[in-house]
């Protein structure tokens, strides 16, 4: 039975071919490409400054985790000091991206188990998100904030306020979406016990974010690795035990309270300073960085020489690193069961095709 | 009630979301169309993306079997040039080489309400869509705004433009600048690096045409002749520009002075260089 490469319930094209026996899907094959742009060639034969925006145009739905790990990777790899206030401007951007990333995802679980009011619900008040990203960035979706450094843009008292006055109605929504999936509701029984992993086998499948923390296995790069302003914060790792879809979906809505959670103490603690750090000359080097996008680990890797155009840029995205886990996931599951399974690692091709 | 497939045609995903926003949100005001599956059942389709070596034939096959009247909407800027991708290797787009486009909505991605204005002119309805009734934030990175005065014609912009948007020719004796917003991916670089602050983004988010080409910012710089050959040298603000910084750094300089050595041109003055060391020089044969 072939899904794709254009198909109702796929926001993006790409092809799952399963093979079924009966009414049980015995196994998987993942086909993708439709979305390859050729972006690790580009980045590697434009100006660091140019490759910013090409980076964080590989995905729109998570634009600024890319725009992070770029000049993360890129700062670390120069030594380039960013100032605190940057650090927590970014903070704020990426946990608003997330907030946006997670409702989207959690919107469309809904829609795929038959829950059309929560959805609507979901995706009505997910604009005030994308407004307030507007509002500090100018852009509802590729935000071209974060820049090599720094940002370019700060965040004013009548900005700060205008965010406070808006995170309790975030605070609604994820209350909302949390009681949806208490035990007993429809939402949380239709999920329940779908396309389970174990958290051995998520972690032997390589699979990042969400597919760990449902299954029991405390991973999150903010912690791990902390970049921006993550290690001056505190905040809590959601932990599910249940490895199905019901504990993926749990730990995203769980993730966003966390996120409207850091964004106020960010707001309260925002140190003064400048948003831009000094930029050194290029040299013979490479580096490593990480971040936790919305769906779960993005890795840059960056080979410089002397010019301002970077030798090799490799990029490894979530989705991609799930597919393995995705197999697993679907194997044994009636078909009736694919496109919630599918979901549930919130697929983003545009991110793994790149 | 127009039915509208859409085709995600290798874009990042931006303009994907924002279709849903703006079909899920009724105060963006797209109201008589309804997204269906499949390109069977539509009368219309909005392509989104570049178009690359898998789904350039796709895309074909899909405009194939739409039904009529065939209306295509190119959303966002890889559409309509493929944007920051262009020189990117699997790209086969954009998607008005591969397909007929009736539409262009610009923007990186473009706001909801604007898609909704194309979707209501190419359907001809609602006069009350026509005129933008949602104010736009202060600092909204849309629609450039170029200043002549201002402008030196340096190129930093064209220079660091990731998607190649920006065009700077010397025609008839003054600098012509063009903004492409049809390439544009309205990150703001252009702005960051004008070290004359002559370009700017404005709010004004309403960027849609039949035509691509008419999508463009243009802006031209007269040149100021130079005192010896006369042909265009300098343009104005680059004067302007060079003598306050003169000025800055030597406040006793009489400014007759400044003007006169600033007009000459640069092949001027190193003929007038060469002219001094070639009498110098038969100085001292007259010596011997």
């Amino acid at each position: 039975m072939n899904i794709g490469p254009y198909h109702p319930f796929l926001l993006e094209p790409w092809k799952v071919d399963l093979v079924t026996e009966g009414d049980i899907i015995t196994d998987a094959k993942v086909t993708t490409g439709y979305v390859h742009r050729g972006i690790e060639k580009l980045l590697a034969s434009n100006p660091y400054l140019r490759g910013l925006h090409i980076s964080e145009r590989v995905c729109g739905i998570c634009s600024t985790v890319h725009s992070q790990t770029f000049s993360g990777t890129v700062e670390s790899m120069f030594g380039v000091e960013v100032p605190a206030r940057a650090q927590h401007i970014r903070v704020i951007l990426l946990e608003l991206e997330r907030l946006h990333s997670h409702y989207l995802t959690l919107g469309l679980m809904a829609h795929a188990a038959h829950q059309d009011e929560l959805f609507m619900d979901t995706m009505r008040s997910r604009e005030p998100v994308m407004e307030l990203m507007e509002a500090i960035t100018g852009n509802r979706v590729n935000l071209s904030a974060i820049t090599i450094g720094g940002v370019k843009r700060d965040i004013n008292q009548k900005l700060a306020n205008q965010m406070k006055d808006r995170l309790p109605g975030f605070w609604g929504l994820s209350e909302r979406i949390l009681a949806a999936l208490d035990d007993g509701q429809a939402l949380a029984e239709r999920l329940r016990g779908v396309g389970k992993i174990d958290g051995e086998k998520a972690i032997r499948c390589g699979g990042v974010g969400q597919t760990l923390r449902a299954a029991g296995v405390s991973q999150d790069i903010r912690a791990i690795e902390p970049y921006a302003a993550y290690k001056d914060l505190n905040f809590h790792i959601t932990v599910e035990n249940g490895g199905d879809v019901l504990a993926r979906t749990l730990v995203r809505a769980r993730e966003t309270i966390e996120s409207i959670r850091l964004i106020e103490t960010v707001l309260d603690g925002m140190p003064d300073g400048p948003i831009m750090g000094e930029l050194p000359e290029p040299f013979e080097t490479e580096a490593i960085g990480r971040s936790e996008a919305p769906r779960g680990e993005v890795m840059y890797y960056f080979k410089a020489n002397k010019s301002n155009i970077p030798e090799r840029v490799k990029v490894r995205t979530p989705t991609f690193a799930n597919h393995r886990a995705l197999v697993e996931m679907l194997r044994g599951q009636p078909v009736t069961n694919a496109q919630l399974i599918i979901e549930s690692i919130d697929p983003c091709l545009s991110c793994t095709d790149r | 009630m127009l039915k509208v497939f859409r085709f995600d045609a290798s874009g990042c995903n931006g303009c994907d979301i924002e279709i849903l926003s703006a079909v899920l949100n009724p105060e963006y005001g797209i109201t008589g169309i309804e997204v269906v599956d499949a390109p069977e059942k539509a009368g219309a389709m909005i392509v989104t993306g570049g178009g690359n070596q898998k789904t350039a034939e796709l895309l074909r096959e899909a405009h194939t079997r739409l039904l009529e009247p065939k209306l295509v909407i190119a959303m966002g800027a890889c559409a309509a040039s493929m944007c920051v991708f262009k020189s990117g290797y699997p790209m086969k787009g954009p998607v008005d080489s591969i397909i007929p486009v009736n539409y262009f909505v610009l923007g990186c991605p473009p706001r909801p309400q604007n898609l909704a204005m194309a979707v209501h002119a190419l359907l001809e309805s609602g006069d009350e869509h026509s005129e933008p009734v949602w104010i736009a934030p202060e600092g909204l990175r849309a629609r450039i705004a170029h200043d002549d005065e201002k402008c030196t014609a340096c190129g930093a912009c064209a220079n660091m433009c990731p998607s190649g948007a920006i065009d700077i020719v010397e025609e008839e004796g003054e600098f012509r600048i063009a903004y492409n917003l049809w390439k544009c991916s309205f990150c703001g670089t252009c702005q960051s690096v004008c070290p004359e602050e002559a370009v700017r983004l404005t709010p004004d988010y309403v960027m849609q045409d039949a035509a691509k080409s008419n999508l463009v910012t243009r802006g031209s710089m007269e040149r100021m002749c130079c005192s010896g050959c006369g042909k265009p040298h300098i343009t104005r603000s680059q004067f302007k520009a060079v003598k306050a910084r003169i000025l800055e750094h030597a406040p006793g300089i009489a400014q007759a002075e400044i003007d006169k050595s600033l007009l000459v041109c640069q092949e001027c003055k190193s003929q007038i260089g060469a002219q001094a060391n070639a009498r110098k020089e038969m100085a001292s044969w007259a010596y011997d």
